[in-house]
């Protein structure tokens, strides 16, 4: 029995290390220090969203509507004369609060879900994942715009509708997790000295899943900003006069052909986004990978 | 041990008396009765072994003697466990915990993967105390501090902050005998403690073993497969065979007047030092049978040199063959 016993099958626990640690190792995948820079800044930009931004992301000028880029407005304005660049200033507060919410919520969700059914089996474990099964033959998309729609429009629905969809992929990592992690010696030796079940739950198998989970949090921020951005598209989501990525995309399209920035820097802001949690999600895989330490 | 006790003597005198203990696992070809039927007892301060080869039954009788084993797919279908005259198959789930750690411990084959490796050593060698005895602060560091010195870890303060990767094989093992005792138990459940160890390494850590269950008067039960293990540290020996107990002796009875065919056919299959060295080695012919599949009559009957004809019609019953003496077979053999 070596180190790359049943342990190796199990992505090395990441509380082992610090916080700093993690992040250290993740910095050295390059995509992945790209991708934690542009989201830092974009984080940063929303947050001081109110300094920055050289306009109020409301104030109408209807002269000064569908305006090219100039000193004033870096960015040109919208059909309403808004100052394009402030309005996606504003724009990264909605799509990073709705991300980060949506993905927090259904890691939550699936979380403690899956770690239910793995951890119980027989007849919760079945009905917990033939729940989820029923879940997997909607594509995601249309079941999101259907709740949305069903819940009216509005960022708090978008928010439910995905933590309603996507808690079914947490619940099934976890579940994975829990049932190679459940049968390691070391469960079995911390039920041999009396450890009560749900200690050793939350205690011992808990901290020992969490490295997929981290892994795919990062992934669906990603996911859950594209949905927003898609929902506002298709007008479900934020509501005006509220600035959205995808609402802006969505406004902008209409005037392609004369004010193309108007639509294309919504959607590359969006891209950007979405690359850069992607990017920071395959870095933490990878640095989470015990095979692939070393290689960088 | 006093070679005076008779058979009746024992069950009134056993800390821990296990009867028709019979454990099946249900698979996809059918149901394997892993255990079937064992009995055996363990005194105070006694160290007794269960020996036998791979897939015997003997770590499906130590994990059920605490009611370890999980169930699907296991499953404890019958007998008794008297632990202090209390049966631990009637009681309830707080009471088995209660036991667990506490008055009964075990110590598991893999010290690789036995301990948590998200958890510092001075977290888990902590937590049978915290549990069981409440102990926290000052109290419980300078108790897991003194464990650690009794079992010869270097600068034991720092130690206690230490992850499992960070300790070879043998500290780990150490760090999981000195939890199991750490409660002072009555009983020690050793499975196959020093299997996944070096040979220099396992005789240390046996000595070990046995000088603290011997200082601290708690009994041993030792799982092995090593006879030389058995010879060397055990007061009782069960030898167990396709889920039952063919012979029970003590050691010296057992090793000087073997008294059942497998037995015989286990110690011819090992070198001793106190045999010529001319002496050849005779293996037991033939494979262990197969659990979903026993042989009708005695399990052992197929490979048996001594089988007769009532072997393969009806299983033999343990009888009293001598002092304290035990086996189940048709044949009357003499060593």
């Amino acid at each position: 029995m070596t180190e790359t016993g049943p342990i190796g099958l199990v992505a090395p626990p990441i509380s082992r290390r610090p916080p700093f640690a993690l992040l250290r190792a993740v910095v050295r995948y390059r995509l992945a220090r790209v991708g934690l820079g542009i989201i830092a800044a974009l984080c940063f930009l929303a947050i001081f969203a109110p300094v920055l931004a050289p306009h109020s992301p409301y104030h109408q000028d209807l002269h000064g509507a569908l305006a090219a880029p100039s000193r004033v407005h870096w960015l040109g304005t919208d059909n309403l004369g808004r100052d394009l660049f402030s309005r996606l200033l504003y724009g990264a507060r909605v799509s990073l609060f709705v991300g980060i919410v949506s993905a927090a919520v259904s890691a939550a969700l699936g979380v403690v879900t899956g770690l239910f059914a793995g951890f119980k089996g027989g007849a919760i474990d079945a009905i917990i994942m033939r729940v989820t099964d029923a879940f997997l033959c909607f594509p995601p998309l249309i079941f999101i715009l259907a709740m949305s729609a069903a819940l009216g429009p509005g960022l708090h629905n978008v928010i439910l509708s995905f933590a309603l969809f996507g808690w079914t992929g947490f619940a099934r990592i976890t579940r994975g997790q829990v049932l190679m992690v459940r049968e390691l010696p070391f469960i079995e030796a911390a039920r041999s000295v009396g450890v009560p079940p749900r200690r050793i739950m939350m205690r011992h198998i808990l901290p020992n899943i969490m490295a997929p989970v981290l892994v795919a949090i990062t992934i669906t921020i990603g996911t859950a900003i594209l949905v927003e951005s898609g929902v506002s598209f298709l007008g479900l989501g934020a509501q005006p006069p509220t600035a959205s990525w995808g609402k802006e995309l969505r406004v902008g399209f209409a005037y392609l052909e004369t004010t193309p920035l108007f639509s294309i820097a919504p959607g590359v802001m969006i891209s950007l986004a979405i690359v850069s949690f992607n990017f920071v999600g395959d870095g933490l895989r990878d640095a989470l990978d015990p095979r692939l330490r070393g290689l960088g | 041990m006093s070679a005076s006790s008779t058979a009746v003597d024992i069950e009134s005198t056993a800390l821990l008396s296990v009867r028709d203990l019979t454990v099946e696992f249900s698979t996809e070809a059918g149901v394997v009765t892993a255990v079937d039927g064992v009995s055996f007892d363990v005194r105070a301060g006694e160290i007794v072994a269960l020996v036998g080869e791979s897939g015997c039954g003997k770590s499906a009788t130590a994990l059920a003697l605490l009611r370890l084993i999980s169930y699907p797919p296991g499953r404890i279908t019958g007998g008794e466990i008297r632990f202090r005259g209390r049966d631990l198959l009637q009681a309830d789930e707080a009471t088995i915990r209660e036991i667990r750690g506490n008055r009964i411990a075990m110590i598991f084959q893999e010290p690789m993967t036995s301990l948590n490796p998200v958890y510092t050593i001075g977290r888990q060698l902590s937590e049978p105390l915290r549990l069981h005895k409440g102990l926290g602060g000052q109290t419980l560091l300078n108790k897991c501090v003194e464990l650690l010195k009794s079992f010869n870890i270097a600068d034991p303060l720092r130690r206690l902050e230490s992850y499992p990767h960070q300790f070879s094989g043998g500290m780990r093992q150490r760090i999981m005998i000195a939890m199991g005792i750490s409660c002072d138990p009555d009983i020690v459940i050793a499975d196959e403690p020093t299997t996944a160890l070096d040979v220099t390494i396992q005789a240390q850590l046996l000595e070990l073993l046995q000088a603290e269950v011997t200082s601290r008067g708690t009994a041993l039960l030792l799982i092995t497969h090593n006879l030389g293990v058995v010879a060397r540290y055990a007061d009782r020996v069960n030898v167990m065979y396709a889920g039952r107990i063919v012979e029970s002796a003590s050691a010296d009875q057992l090793f000087d007047a073997p008294r059942h065919p497998y037995t015989i056919g286990l110690l011819r299959s090992v070198p001793r030092l106190d045999r010529p060295a001319t002496e050849k080695l005779v293996p037991i012919a033939g494979q262990p049978p197969d659990a979903l599949n026993l042989p009708r009559g005695c399990a052992f009957h197929p490979r048996c040199p001594f089988a007769i004809e009532r072997c393969g019609r009806q299983a033999p019953v343990p009888t009293v063959v001598g002092d304290n003496h035990l086996r189940a077979c048709w044949v009357d053999l003499h060593g």
